[in-house]
């Protein structure tokens, strides 16, 4: 599903990634963990195709979403507006609607609501209820726990779970590795990777 | 009873100064010059029932919009082109920069040069005066848009006219209407102005005729006018579009 072999990345001369490759197989959970700043934003924006590698190779053979670290809110958009922003035109009006509220109930949002007006932990629920009503087969999930208390993690967790069951492939970038104990995970191929200093320099496997 | 004299207070205030004015005026230059304000109004109120007072009006008012509504169709488009270009707007600033410390008497020669008097003055003058504002505005605020938005929109292959319509307009129209407001006054103006100098009819061109043939009570019936829908027009439109545009800017700002 996702092949990324080499990929180096630097910002104005300070290296960020000195050289990442990974793969990821349909139906695959992969954490990538490590402290604040080694690299595993970047990454996960490098292989959403947001910013651009100074060298390596990507591979995917499916659509990506991802919910972006700092939500990528729109301030004016209500928690409705804001999921229905990223469904594409095929969508019939119906079924529209329908996503948006499926997607707004599972993670306990009110349509009407604007950004402002929300909790951090309701901005980071309505970012994960746009990233999983775009039904992309490729999902890049950055600290989706963060802000969320015990309940709402244990949601996130079995969205995370019900999707690689259904053949998604996951990355999620998080600091630490706790979420993933939950008993939700039992069931599905999970990896973690351990980014442990920067710049980062990820082998296939650095940890399971 | 209150709220309704604190609301007139700075009105009638502003009149009675303005009637002073006009007596002292008055007293000074001699009623030939500086006419006393019973008879303006009453030059006012021939102009108003013959009619004449509506028609010059309508052409003034028509000739400003027409030229500012496509000094905003060109700006906005310009601008939202120039913001998406990477470097175009650093390329073109010097040059809008120029256009908008060009007095509007400039174009107005240029273009009686051009064209001739007649509409094309006014509505090309108003044009000249208001578009590099609009322009730099709506550049601007597009430069000063979430990046990440747009970024999170190009992942999910959000459709341009959805992206425009909900996230790019709805962005810059805080700069926009305090553009748009500036734009108004300047342009009522600079119609005023145009009219007077290369044009027959409207406020201006009434204006200067009445100057012409040393119709004092006329002059200062067109002048009033001209103030009197000046103030409306700013307490009336471009006040509460600024209010709009400084309570989005504060909201905006609150929501990032």
């Amino acid at each position: 599903m996702l092949e990324i072999a080499d990929i180096r990345k630097a910002f104005n001369g300070r290296t960020v990634i000195a050289s990442a490759s990974l793969s990821l197989e349909a139906g695959e959970v992969l954490c990538l963990t490590g402290p604040s700043g080694v690299g595993k934003t970047t990454l996960l924006e490098i292989i959403a195709g947001i910013l651009r590698p100074d060298g390596g190779r990507i591979k995917k053979s499916a659509p990506v979403a991802l919910m972006f670290q700092d939500n990528a809110l729109i301030p004016w958009l209500t928690a409705e507006e804001t999921v229905d922003y990223i469904l594409p035109d095929s969508v019939p009006r119906g079924e529209r609607r329908e996503r948006v509220t499926f997607w707004l109930d599972r993670f306990g949002l009110e349509g009407g609501i604007h950004p402002a007006a929300m909790s951090g932990g309701m901005r980071r629920r309505l970012s994960l209820a746009r990233t999983f009503a775009a039904r992309r087969p490729l999902i890049l999930l950055d600290e989706p726990f963060a802000f969320l208390d015990a309940a709402w993690c244990g949601v996130v967790c079995e969205e995370i779970a019900a999707h690689a069951g259904s053949g998604c492939g996951i990355i999620l970038a998080a600091h630490t590795t706790e979420a993933l104990n939950a008993r939700e995970f039992s069931r599905v191929a999970c990896r973690t990777l351990i980014i442990r200093s920067s710049p980062v320099s990820i082998d296939p496997v650095i940890f399971e | 009873m209150t709220a309704l004299f604190r609301a007139v207070a700075p009105y009638l205030a502003s009149a009675l100064i303005f009637a002073g004015a006009a007596h002292l005026a008055g007293a000074f230059l001699g009623p030939e010059l500086a006419p006393p304000p019973g008879a303006v109004l009453a030059a006012l109120l021939e102009i108003t029932v013959s009619g004449e007072l509506f028609r010059e009006l309508g052409a003034t008012v028509a000739r400003a919009l027409a030229g500012l509504l496509l000094a905003n169709a060109a700006g906005v488009a310009l601008g939202l082109a120039a913001g998406f270009i990477p470097g175009a707007l650093r390329l073109v600033s010097p040059l809008a920069a120029a256009l908008q410390s060009c007095p509007p008497v400039v174009w107005i020669s240029l273009v009686m040069v051009w064209a001739g008097t007649g509409t094309v003055v006014p509505v090309s003058a108003v044009f000249a005066a208001t578009l590099p504002l609009l322009f730099s505005a709506t550049a601007q605020s597009v430069m000063g848009l979430d990046r990440r938005i747009l970024a999170m929109s190009r992942l999910y292959g959000v459709p341009k006219a959805r992206v425009l319509c909900r996230f790019v307009l709805p962005g810059i129209f805080p700069h926009w209407s305090a553009a748009f407001s500036t734009a108004l006054a300047t342009g009522w103006k600079a119609a005023a102005v145009a009219e007077f100098i290369g044009s027959r009819q409207g406020i201006g061109a009434k204006i200067f005729w009445s100057y012409h043939k040393l119709d004092m009570e006329g002059l200062y019936a067109w002048a009033l006018t001209l103030t009197v829908l000046g103030v409306i027009l700013e307490c009336g439109l471009i006040m509460p579009l600024r209010r709009k545009a400084a309570s989005l800017a504060v909201r905006g700002a609150e929501d990032a």
